[in-house]
């Protein structure tokens, strides 16, 4: 046996430092994950986060599905994508705004949100896509554990700024939208698909797919479209006319 | 050519090592300035399929050649200076690749295998991501930083299971503590796009696998595959840092570790793992095999009368020489809330 280590703890923050930390800046995302578990080094004795880490990722790909508007164009770059599950799938949402259709799903689906992070969609040959992966390690991610993923899609980085959305869930896939078994080690995670592989459908009532789009919605009783408008006030005067025409 | 053969301490299930000293010049077509031995590792991965992946937990092990060996002439803060001017600007500065620095020395022994990135170079100097300690005497080492594209090949030469699309391709996941990045071989009809991406699709081929990082490999191709690597054996101590949580560690050791001879258990829970009369409580070390379906989990049990300290599984069997083996991985958890610590790996300064 060996009984060899005697470096005191600044020792701990050069090597940590220096070495990890630097050596994972070449990836954006990594260097974000390394200044939080560096943070952890210095609150060593305030966080253990051992137990748990559910990992759910989707690749984005120039195969995988474009995340679109309704008028097909794509969302923004860095378009907000929640992962989660609903307890209670098949409500349909009736609000007018997409904070009120929010407020409604959350209630009448029995959302929950894996993490408190969220994806963003991300720019493949010109196209956004969802991508990237959302690691839980604390105990709040055994509640999810064999549940269906959602996908819960809009057009803007924040839910007060969206005007359309749209949830996706997978009725087929391989592998299936599920969350994966937390066993609090590696392995416990899973890589989905938005490709064609995966049969995927929109749910609540807003939004549709086809085999190369997510297309996302805006709430049915929004600001109407100016064509729309447009009839509306046309029948409206004609209306007026008649009946001025009736008292003459 | 100089030809030595190593056998190492044991051969897991999972992973067939062969080590093969062949030469001490360089594989990488680089100039080397000192004398590590170099060689060759065998890693098996186990098949799986798309819908239940297989993992295997892999690391390099050897290292790049050295690119620089010498001593240090003066130091001030993260700045290291060497006689001469041996270097030209900016050469290790992330330009033509990532390079990190160890320091060696022969006054202040805990020290030695301290490892930090380089930041900046001039002719005669580097600058560290952190300062490391070192002093006036002490030796360095500069490497260049091992990448997926050369542990699988920049065009998947390792034979990894690559399509247009994650979800169906082998995954290699590189962790920071419980947090994974994960990166697989894109690959299509037109091959407009192949190549190593990360799941936002960034190119990947040059993401580093530092000597302290684990790799998972997630195989969802039915078949086992057999990957080699060849590279530098590093000689010496490594100080591998620690945190509490999940820790996914390879091993610099090209000799082999057991539990016994890790240097994991020192005593002192602030500068090794936390030992305990208890499973539940103690620090873990966990291998796996088979693909992942078999974790073994390990723990350093000590209590007041010290009669049957030691490592042990959970059905107390004495595990002290179980192996760890050289171009394996292994998850530490550490339990307990004690503070971080760097791990000295011992390796043999020598071969």
């Amino acid at each position: 046996m060996h009984s060899i280590g005697c470096c005191h703890p600044q020792q701990v923050f050069n090597v940590f430092d220096g070495y990890s930390q630097n050596n994972r800046a070449k990836t954006t995302t990594a260097v974000q994950m390394n200044k939080s578990i560096l943070l952890s080094v210095i609150l060593s004795h305030a966080i253990i986060p051992f137990a748990s880490a559910t990992t759910i990722g989707f690749g984005a790909a120039p195969s995988s599905r474009s995340v679109v508007e309704g008028n097909l164009a794509d969302v923004p770059v860095g378009s907000l994508v929640l992962v989660g599950t609903f307890t209670s799938p098949t409500f349909t949402l009736s609000g007018t705004t997409i904070q009120q259709e929010v407020t409604n799903a959350i209630a009448d689906g029995g959302w929950t949100q894996f993490t408190a992070s969220n994806l963003s969609t991300a720019s493949v040959v010109g196209h956004q896509k969802v991508g990237g992966s959302l690691t839980d390690i604390s105990a709040a991610a055994d509640a999810f554990n064999g549940h269906s993923v959602y996908l819960w899609v809009f057009d803007t980085n924040q839910i007060s700024t969206a005007q359309q959305m749209g949830i996706f869930a997978a009725t087929s896939a391989t592998p299936a939208w599920t969350f994966p078994t937390n066993n609090g080690g590696v392995g416990d995670g899973a890589t989905l698909s938005t490709t064609t592989t995966a049969t995927i459908a929109a749910i609540g009532g807003r939004g549709s797919v086809t085999s190369t789009q997510l297309i996302l919605a805006a709430p049915v009783s929004a600001v109407p479209e100016p064509s729309t408008f447009t009839a509306g006030a046309l029948l409206a005067f004609a209306a007026m006319g008649m009946r001025r025409r009736r008292r003459a | 050519m100089k030809t030595a053969c190593l056998k190492p301490h044991a051969i897991k299930a999972a992973f067939l090592f062969s080590f093969i000293i062949i030469s001490p010049s360089s594989l990488f077509g680089q100039t080397n300035f000192a004398t590590d031995p170099v060689g060759l590792i065998q890693l098996s991965v186990a098949g799986g399929s798309v819908a239940a992946p297989k993992i295997s937990l892999v690391s390099p092990t050897l290292t790049q050649p050295i690119s620089y060996q010498g001593l240090i002439t003066a130091i001030s803060g993260a700045t290291i200076t060497v006689a001469g001017t041996p270097w030209t600007a900016n050469q290790f500065n992330g330009a033509a690749g990532s390079y990190y620095v160890e320091i060696i020395s022969a006054a202040t022994p805990a020290i030695s295998g301290t490892l930090s990135d380089i930041t900046s170079t001039t002719t005669n100097t580097i600058t560290t991501a952190q300062p490391t300690g070192a002093a006036v005497g002490n030796t360095i080492k500069i490497r260049k930083d091992v990448t997926i594209s050369d542990l699988f090949g920049a065009n998947n030469s390792a034979g990894l299971l690559a399509t247009g699309d994650a979800s169906s391709s082998d995954e290699v996941l590189i962790y920071n503590g419980a947090t994974a990045a994960n990166y697989y071989y894109y690959t299509d009809a037109s091959h407009s796009y192949d190549g190593w991406y990360d799941l936002s699709f960034n190119p990947a081929g040059q993401v580093t696998i530092a000597p302290n990082e684990g790799v998972v490999i997630k195989r969802k191709a039915a078949a086992s595959l057999s990957i080699v690597f060849s590279g530098s054996v590093k000689t010496g101590n490594t100080l591998i840092p620690i945190l509490n949580g999940l820790n996914v560690l390879g091993t610099a050791s090209a000799k082999g570790l057991t539990l016994d001879t890790s240097g994991l258990y020192t005593g002192n829970s602030a500068t090794g793992v936390l030992a305990s009369n208890d499973a539940s409580t103690a620090d873990q070390i966990i291998l796996y095999s088979n693909g992942g379906a078999t974790q073994n989990i390990y723990y350093y049990y000590t209590d007041a009368s010290h009669t049957y300290d030691g490592w042990y599984d959970l059905s107390f069997n004495p595990a002290g020489s179980i192996p760890i083996s050289p171009g394996t991985a292994f998850v530490l958890k550490r339990y307990g809330g004690g503070n971080a610590f760097n791990w000295v790996l011992p390796s043999p300064t020598s071969f």
